[in-house]
């Protein structure tokens, strides 16, 4: 139980606090217990209708990421109703989608062309009511893949971003932004950096109980820079990539599952500690890197507990 | 002489008060001349006192002395010798050994026979103080009256107490008994302050503080509250009497009233008067710190609640703690869950009415506090005509929480960071001015604001929480009252006020603000004119207009509607929109009803007429630089109302009634970008049927069965692309049916509760579907039970409710969201779990101190959760929805409190 949650239960006896206690269901995020895919990654991370683009997996077991997962590869072809909060569209867990390719790693394909308007703002007739970007301005294509792994079946929803017209704007907005915006790109990983105590420690041979602080860094560009339709202002103006970093591995602790940057954090690196096992023995760490846009990178390391 | 002799025979009765009186007077007896092997069987018994002349030279001088004597009794009872066993000078040794020489007794025995004894005896000679004067004796004289009609109350008990003084003054109660004229006098009082209790012949007893002056006669008036009295039928041939007065609300077929002081003792509520509300029939148990009212199967905007006739926007606080008006301000509290009468509008679904007390002559006031916040309430008299009063509540929950918080020993500091605290006050102001003869002008303000502030740290930017919630409101109005010598009345009630609204909440990078800013105004009037001796007739006008400044951002479902599928805590969709926009929504309702007696039928034929006026700025969303077209338009309805009373017998009525319901949209969902300016008029229809059965003067049986329909309810559209302007349609419909009972004691012998039970099913759809769905917050069965005793200055009572959890929609698996990196519940058949029962036991615990001068103490413990039960308050799961469980609500708690009142 959080430490806080402890001390509520305390000042709830004592103070009559109008609250609630939240179960505790011991989970970690980062910890793998099960077949999972971690990341879908579009190359490009950002294309317009008709392009093609091709998309990888990182899926982690307990024993280790698996390198040739069988996924069967699927574009949604069936826009959320208004009153669904998901990703995408429950039909597109069903027949709502257009087969990309089964039982393949990775797989290509080019946005369809009415990607726009099943996901994006374009509608069919002036009278429809556009679709709502995310709060960077995008749109996004949802591509199913559904992992295969020991009986298991485990189903993620890579979002691809879509470069769709602005709805809504003016046409001084919309020449403004066209010739501003820069479409996404994926961002990078630099090497893992592993320290204990200070010191550089190498991944195959941290000490049993250790706790070894973690950094994940990225380039100074990986966090760009890009223009969005402010609808409150109606304007074109300018932001900051968040960065995110998710962190995975079969055994051991984390101190957080997720670190990142915000928008006005410049620093280009986050750093999370790891307790190894108490028990020598063998572990995988796997590290995703996500951009506000959509764009990914990942990694994944053997780690080696002595 | 008499002076000494009164101090001898107040020093032998002082003695024999004491614990072992024989050996007090007695002293060190002990039996001459008997073997110790003999026994004792009877002690010597004084049975006739001489009193000894007290030496007049000390006398004069003020000397006291104590002579101890050695007496020797016959067997006969004679005193055969009197002997000095401790001097206390020759002229009081002789006097007292003189004296003592003419005493009688009734002989000792020894073994059950008459026998000679010798005793120790101690004269005491005391120069008795002089007598005080006689204090200025006071007098209480004055009347009772019933509050409701300020007709004369004949055979009412009023009794005056005064518990004994720090200063050694006796105790005092006195009685007596009103005559038909409904006067009482109370003569002969000592001066000083009483605890007043009235007690009408049906056991209804209302408590008061006077004080009584030296030497005047207090003249004091008391108008009392009374439960509704039985309707019998008048004799043949005699028009029924009309009590002419200033009318109450009008009583509604199905309309549950708490009179303030007994909603104060109900455990649970902490003394809030409001709160009371949650444990009538027909009112579904809110979750928890929510503060909404659900009743009949309505969405709890859909309830309309009225102080003095005026619309308010919260009865509660947000977090639901406490009522938003000070209890001390409120003479009684109503709740009509359906089929009202025509005076009342705009909403679907029931009424609850907040009538202000009557600001009493004098000066009074209290000041309490306990671990929610602080209050206090004051009210004088200014003049022979005029009164004001004013109260404020100030919460210090945060700051309580804060001080026990473990932190400052090294615990948790972020209580505030995870859990959000609210923070409330409220203050009312109220001034009544008697204008002439039964007319008479109130004024009142109210203020209430709320905050809630949190905010969660997280290393991750996604998952960096801050959320602000800001809520408040005023009011201002002014409240007419002309009663004519025939009985007929008009009120006027002009008012005006601001509401205010703020929620901003940022989790991750998907922002959610909703702002609405409300400009207030109307008009509520009715006259009440007798026609004949059977019908009443009441026309009257109610008008609200509504100005509306709204701004929102974020996703489009965020905040959650009635009929959303999602489950607790799960994050809106990461669509993002903007929009402000104003409106302008004004009703005028003109209305009337009559209630027509019929023999033993009472009948109220009424008719509303509203017309709507809903304006908005934006028509459509905006679009490149295309100024925003604004909207205007008018709806008119024609809403017939009525009911019927059938008094079968003097106890037991028949009742049923019937009204149909329309409401305007509110502002927010007039959004051309998140709602739609086109929405027209919800509608609904209430049929009642009942019985009321008045088993003794105070206890009743009330059973009522209900059924509303309900057609044009805002809800989401359903299509993934809807047109412009119409993401809200009105294709909603609902049904709610149920039946209801409540049993209740009126307050007798100090005893007052009820019990209420209620099974129903509220029932919501998407018109053209087949199937029904639960409504969010359907609870088929819904029982309380509350009691309370006084028991002299105690007062002990306990409530114990039940309620069938809120329906919910089962989770059945999940899906990974690679973007945003979480998962999404997969969704089983729509709202088919339920959240587990609830039921809980309050008790209440609290003491009245009376200080003196008009002051008393109250201090009370609210326990709440006796049993530590963990209720589910709803439905949790984890992070990859593999796992469910609950989240609990309060555990045991006792807040404690108190209050001193003038």
């Amino acid at each position: 139980m959080h430490r806080s949650l402890r001390a509520l239960s305390l000042v709830v006896v004592l103070g009559g606090a109008p609250f609630a206690c939240r179960p505790d269901f011991g989970d970690r995020e980062s910890l793998v217990t099960r077949t999972q895919v971690l990341a879908v990654r579009g190359d490009p991370p950002e294309a317009k209708p008709g392009e093609v683009v091709s998309w990888s997996l990182l899926v982690a077991t307990p024993d280790g990421p698996v390198a040739e997962p069988i996924a069967s590869w699927a574009l949604c072809a069936t826009p959320k109703l208004l009153t669904e909060n998901g990703a995408a569209s429950a039909a597109c867990l069903g027949d709502g989608v257009r087969p990309i390719v089964e039982g393949a790693a990775a797989a290509s394909a080019a946005i369809p062309g009415d990607a726009c308007a099943l996901f994006g703002p374009q509608v069919a007739a002036a009278e429809l009511r556009p679709r709502d970007p995310d709060v960077t301005g995008g749109y996004y294509q949802p591509v199913r893949v559904t992992v295969f792994d020991r009986g298991a079946t485990s189903v993620a929803f890579g979002l691809q971003r879509v470069g769709c017209a602005l709805a809504n704007a003016s046409a001084d907005v919309t020449t403004d932004f066209s010739r501003r915006y820069v479409a996404n790109a994926n961002p990078e990983l630099e090497p893992l950096e592993a320290t204990l105590g200070g010191a550089p420690v190498a991944l195959d041979a941290i000490p049993a109980g250790a706790t070894v602080t973690l950094r994940a860094s990225w380039p100074a560009e990986a966090a760009e820079r890009y223009v969005v339709y402010d609808l409150a202002s109606r304007a074109v103006v300018e932001r900051r990539e968040t960065m995110r970093v998710s962190w995975f591995a079969t055994a051991g602790t984390f101190e957080s599952d997720r670190t990142g940057r915000a928008e006005d954090e410049l620093e280009t690196s986050t750093t999370n500690t790891w307790t190894a096992p108490r028990a020598a023995g063998s572990a995988h760490l796997f590290v995703v890197l996500r951009d506000a846009r959509g764009g990914v990178a990942f990694a994944s390391h053997a780690l080696v507990i002595r | 002489m008499r002076g000494r002799c009164f101090v001898a025979f107040v020093s032998v009765a002082l003695l024999a008060g004491s614990p072992a009186p024989a050996l007090a007077q007695q002293r060190g007896s002990d039996i001459g001349g008997q073997p110790t092997k003999r026994k004792l069987t009877k002690m010597p018994r004084l049975v006739k006192f001489v009193e000894a002349e007290y030496p007049p030279a000390k006398k004069a001088a003020g000397v006291a002395a104590s002579v101890v004597l050695t007496i020797e009794i016959g067997a006969t009872g004679k005193v055969t010798a009197v002997s000095v066993a401790e001097s206390a000078g020759a002229d009081f040794d002789a006097a007292a050994a003189a004296a003592a020489a003419g005493f009688e007794f009734e002989p000792a025995e020894v073994d059950d026979k008459p026998a000679p004894a010798k005793i120790t005896y101690r004269y005491d000679f005391v120069i008795a103080a002089p007598e005080p004067p006689a204090a200025a004796l006071a007098a209480l004289e004055g009347e009772v009256r019933a509050a409701s009609t300020f007709a004369p109350l004949g055979g009412v008990k009023v009794t005056v107490s005064r518990e004994p003084a720090p200063d050694g003054a006796a105790p005092i109660v006195k009685s007596a008994t009103t005559d038909a004229a409904g006067r009482f006098s109370l003569p002969d009082l000592p001066a000083g302050t009483y605890a007043v209790v009235v007690e009408a012949p049906d056991g209804t007893t209302t408590r008061f503080s006077e004080t009584a002056a030296p030497g005047k006669t207090t003249r004091v008036r008391y108008d009392v509250v009374l439960p509704p009295p039985a309707r019998p039928s008048p004799p043949d041939g005699v028009d029924e009497v009309e009590i002419r007065g200033r009318p109450r609300a009008r009583r509604e077929i199905v309309d549950y009233a708490v009179r303030a002081e007994q909603a104060k003792k109900v455990a649970g509520t902490q003394g809030d008067v409001l709160k009371v509300v949650q444990n009538l029939p027909g009112v579904s148990r809110p979750p928890v710190a929510s503060g909404q009212i659900v009743v009949w199967g309505s969405a709890p905007r859909d309830t309309r609640v009225y102080v003095d006739g005026v619309d308010l926007p919260a009865l509660y606080h947000g977090s639901g703690l406490r009522g938003t008006i000070n209890s001390d301000l409120v003479a009684s509290i109503d709740l009509v869950p359906g089929a009202f009468g025509a005076e009342y509008g705009r909403g679907l679904g029931g009424l609850v009415r907040v009538e202000t007390r009557s600001l009493p002559r004098g000066t009074h006031g209290y000041v309490g506090a306990d671990t929610l916040d602080g209050s206090a309430f004051a009210s004088t008299q200014i003049g022979e005509r005029v009164r004001v009063g004013s109260a404020f509540r100030y919460s210090w929950l945060d700051r309580v929480l804060a001080a026990a918080s473990p932190s400052s020993t090294g615990g948790a500091s972020d209580i505030g960071d995870f859990f959000p605290i609210p923070r409330y006050r409220d203050a009312q102001l109220k001034a009544t001015i008697d204008l002439r003869k039964r007319e008479s002008l109130d004024t009142v303000v109210l203020v209430s604001s709320d905050a809630l502030d949190r905010t969660v740290p997280s290393p991750d930017p996604a998952k960096r929480r801050v959320e602000a919630t800001r809520s408040g409101f005023w009011r201002a109005y002014a409240r007419y009252t002309n009663t004519t010598d025939d009985g007929d009345t008009a009120i006027v009630t002009p008012f005006v006020g601001h509401d205010a609204s703020s929620l901003v909440q940022r989790f991750g990078a998907n922002p959610t603000r909703l702002e609405v800013d409300s400009d207030r105004y109307g008009l509520r009037a009715s006259l009440r004119s007798k026609l004949g001796s059977r019908v009443v007739l009441v026309t009257g006008m109610d008008a609200l207009g509504t100005a509306s400044s709204v701004s929102r951002e974020g996703s489009l479902t965020l905040p959650p509607r009635e009929g959303d599928v999602a489950v607790f805590g799960q994050p809106a969709g990461d669509e993002y929109a903007v929009d402000r926009w104003k409106t302008h929504i004004l009703d005028v309702g003109p209305h009337a009803y009559a209630d027509v007696r019929v023999g033993p039928v009472t009948l109220t034929p009424g008719v509303r007429f509203d017309a709507f006026v809903i304006e908005g700025s934006k028509s459509l969303p905006p679009a490149g630089n295309v100024p925003p077209i604004g909207f205007s338009r008018m709806e008119t309805t024609v809403a017939p109302r009525a009911s019927a009373r059938w008094d079968v017998t003097r106890r037991l009525a028949l009742t049923t009634a019937y009204g149909n319901y329309h409401q305007p949209p509110e502002p927010e969902d007039l959004s051309a970008v998140f709602g739609t300016p086109e929405l027209g008029l919800s509608r609904s229809t209430h049929i009642t049927a009942g019985e009321s059965l008045r088993v003794t003067d105070s206890l009743t049986v009330d059973v009522v069965a209900f059924d509303k329909r309900m057609k044009d309810l805002v809800v989401r559209s359903r299509l993934a692309n809807p047109l412009r302007a119409r993401s809200l349609t009105q294709n909603g419909e609902g049904r709610s049916y149920g039946v209801q009972l409540l049993l209740r004691q009126e307050l007798w012998r100090g005893f007052f509760g009820w019990a209420s039970y209620a099974i129903s099913k509220s029932e919501r759809r998407f018109e053209g579907d087949e199937e029904w769905r639960p409504f969010d917050f359907d609870q088929p069965h819904v029982l309380s039970l509350v009691a309370s005793q006084e028991i002299g200055s105690w007062s002990v009572g306990a409530r114990f409710r039940y309620a069938s959890g809120n329906p919910r929609t089962p989770v059945i698996g999940s899906v990974y969201d690679a973007r945003s990196d979480r998962f999404d519940p997969v969704f089983g058949p729509q709202s088919t779990t339920r959240i587990p029962s609830f039921w809980q036991l309050d008790l209440r615990v609290d003491r009245t101190f009376v200080l003196g001068r008009g002051v008393r103490a109250l201090v009370f413990a609210d326990l709440q959760n006796v049993t530590n039960r963990d209720n589910a308050e709803e439905i949790a799961y984890s992070a990859d929805f593999r796992r469910r469980g609950i989240i609990t609500g309060l555990p045991f708690i006792a807040v404690v409190g108190g209050r001193l009142e003038l």
